[in-house]
């Protein structure tokens, strides 16, 4: 009885309708495939760079997801949210975006862009610490004298007119 | 009978190539200066060491070939690109040790990308690259744009055929005023103008488009280089997509105009001989062949692209168009779009605009306006002279400053340059094929290469093999210096070896 009864629920399980997830794309595969995806509702995952620009109710955000950057084209208040953008002193915010991809948008002239349906901060950015390798420092310590000796010394030789061969 | 340098010639070619060294390596305390403003710590010590190796190096060569004799016209010529290939690797220090590049040879490729103002790159990360190291890359466009020579031209004393020698070796061909140093810093002085005006404007433009102030600026001063000078890096790895502006795009058009008209032309413009911009040969056919090669990419992109409407054809297909035409490199596409969307045509059109280029006596690459014009008259005045009576006088003339008479000399000398670039583009085409590239994609990329333009469809990568780097580099090199010293330096070579 209690085996019929899983089968039943299983089977049930099965026929009921269900809202498909919608599978995380990455910029390689929207470039590649971009006619596939044009027009569609994608989920896209990378990290916030350089600027947030923020236009009046809307702006533009640069997501990086390791391969590539795509414009993502959202509220004024979404974009809010991002708090640090990815530079050589910082990682910036990783960012999930759910929006309508489009291969030419005709909003925006063409543009290559996502725009956002729903924009959320997964994982907020963080300092990068830059630490000065020591061989660096070393051989600067040593060249950088050898360099100005010489440019004094093709300096005073300039001075006081020394010939050549 | 050739003839085998002796000593002395060595001694003058290795003494102002070390002063070329030296002044790349003072170049190099700009960036240093800028990352130290920046407190960025260690790109500062990869500048001071690359600054000092130069120096090092520079004066080691001043050092052991000083001479009294005076630089003659080859041993300029020869200085040149021996010069160049010194400055790319010097130039490759600071960016290696940036820990951006995966190997010596892929920051050399961006380093002659930068001074032959290409712009293909195959730095990494871009997008976290120091402010320092960025302005480097951005300062190598513009000391190459406006010539390593001319820089040093306009600091030297003596040596007046040597200098002349040098000046034609790096491409150039007339002297904007009779004295080589006057013309050296006219070149600078217009560049500068157009450096403040320019920086400014993109600046405002950044700010306006919600960008930080103070990134803004540095955009600024780097997109100006880069469109001034017809280099088209970036300082963020989406090219010109990353503003999504189409008021940045317009601010850059102009400035990439502007880098592709001779300097004798901005010249007369600056001493108030305005009209001349109307009656320039040159000038007048640089606008027909981007209007025509813009009308073709628009004639693809209308018929099988995704683009809606006719806005979206202009904005993409004509800065794209000015981009490729001018030798900038800036893209508002992916590279990988050429190909998949873009459709055959409009990749012809954009293939065309890069080949054929824009002026002579300016920071672009590829055959150029003037050479065009003038095979185009040759070949419709031998036309005329087949069907016009044996007696019949003809000439042909074309206007630049002056109404100049087409002489034979000249339509050979075009003709030359002219066949000598398409047979580079055939090469690294082949080469690109060679190592299982699609040929629209390898022809596409050549193209780019040779005529210092840097549009990607996407095979420069830096997994792309190292065999096709050195192809690249090679074709950027004897792209941006015209040919005429790379054989000269050929020459040099052979008569070394075999001559007596």
């Amino acid at each position: 009885m209690r085996k019929t009864t899983l089968f039943m629920l299983f089977l049930i399980a099965l026929l009921v309708p269900t809202t498909p997830a919608l599978a995380a794309v990455s910029s390689t595969e929207l470039i590649e495939n971009s006619k596939a995806y044009d027009g569609t509702t994608v989920e896209f995952q990378g990290e916030a760079i350089g600027d947030v620009m923020v236009r009046g109710e809307s702006g533009w955000v640069n997501l990086h997801d390791g391969s590539n950057a795509i414009g993502i084209w959202a509220s004024a208040a979404e974009l809010r949210e991002i708090r640090t953008a990815g530079d050589y002193n910082s990682i910036g915010d990783r960012v999930l975006v759910e929006g309508v991809f489009h291969l030419a948008c005709p909003t925006h002239d063409g543009e290559f862009d996502i725009h956002a349906e729903t924009l959320a901060v997964v994982k907020p950015g963080s300092r990068i610490t830059h630490t000065v390798e020591p061989g660096k420092m070393i051989a600067a310590a040593i060249l950088v004298p050898v360099a100005v000796v010489l440019f004094l010394f093709e300096r005073r030789r300039r001075r006081y007119g020394v010939g050549g061969s | 009978m050739l003839f085998r340098p002796r000593l002395v010639d060595y001694k003058i070619i290795g003494f102002y190539t070390g002063k070329l060294t030296t002044g790349i390596g003072l170049l190099m305390l700009l960036p240093m200066v800028i990352s130290l403003c920046c407190r960025e710590w260690s790109p500062a010590l990869d500048f001071a060491f690359g600054a000092s190796v130069s120096a090092i190096l520079g004066f080691a060569l001043i050092f052991s070939c000083r001479t009294n004799r005076e630089m003659s016209w080859i041993h300029g010529i020869v200085v040149v690109p021996i010069a160049w290939l010194v400055a790319m690797v010097l130039g490759a220090v600071p960016l290696y040790l940036s820990g951006h590049f995966a190997s010596f040879l892929d920051a050399m490729f961006d380093s002659m990308s930068g001074f032959a103002t290409t712009g293909l790159a195959l730095v990494q990360d871009l997008d976290h690259l120091s402010y320092g190291h960025n302005f480097w890359r951005h300062l190598t466009m513009f000391i190459g744009g406006q010539g390593i020579v001319v820089i040093t031209i306009t600091l030297m004393t003596g040596g007046a055929a040597g200098l002349y020698g040098m000046y034609v070796g790096e491409g150039r061909e007339e002297k904007i005023l009779p004295n080589l140093k006057h013309t050296a810093r006219i070149i600078w002085l217009v560049s500068l103008v157009y450096l403040v005006f320019g920086s400014l404007m993109l600046w405002l433009v950044g700010w306006e488009i919600g960008m930080h102030p103070a990134r803004a600026l540095f955009h600024g001063v780097t997109n100006f280089m880069a469109a001034f000078d017809t280099g088209g890096f970036t300082p963020q790895s989406q090219s010109v997509l990353y503003y999504h502006s189409a008021a940045y795009e317009l601010a850059l058009v102009p400035l990439m105009v502007a880098g592709g008209i001779n300097f004798s032309l901005h010249y007369a413009l600056f001493s108030g001989r305005r009209r001349e911009l109307l009656k320039n040969t040159e000038a007048r056919t640089l606008a027909a062949t981007i209007g025509l090669t813009f009308m073709i990419t628009a004639a693809g992109l209308t018929d099988i692209s995704g683009y809606s409407h006719a806005m979206a054809v202009f904005r993409r297909g004509f800065f794209q168009i000015v981009s490729a035409h001018t030798g900038t490199g800036f893209q508002t596409v992916y590279g990988p779009q050429f190909a998949d969307m873009w459709g055959p045509l409009a990749v012809v059109g954009i293939a065309f605009a890069m080949g054929l280029g824009a002026s002579v006596g300016s920071t672009a690459g590829g055959i150029k306006a003037l050479r065009i014009n003038i095979v185009t008259k040759a070949f419709l005045l031998e036309a005329k002279r087949l069907v016009l009576p044996q007696s019949a006088v003809l000439f042909a003339k074309y206007h630049h400053l002056k109404k100049n008479v087409i002489s034979e000399r000249i339509v050979l000398n075009a003709f030359l340059i002219g066949s000598a670039y398409l047979l580079t583009y055939i090469v690294g085409g082949v080469a690109g094929t060679f190592f299982d590239y699609p040929f629209m994609e390898s022809f596409f990329e050549s193209i780019s290469a040779a005529a210092n333009v840097g549009l990607t469809t996407g095979i420069t990568m830096p997994d792309m093999p190292d065999a096709l780097k050195v192809v690249y580099v090679v074709q950027m090199w004897v792209g941006r210096l015209e040919f005429l010293s790379v054989m000269a330096l050929v020459g040099f070579m052979v008569s070394a070896v075999r001559g007596r």
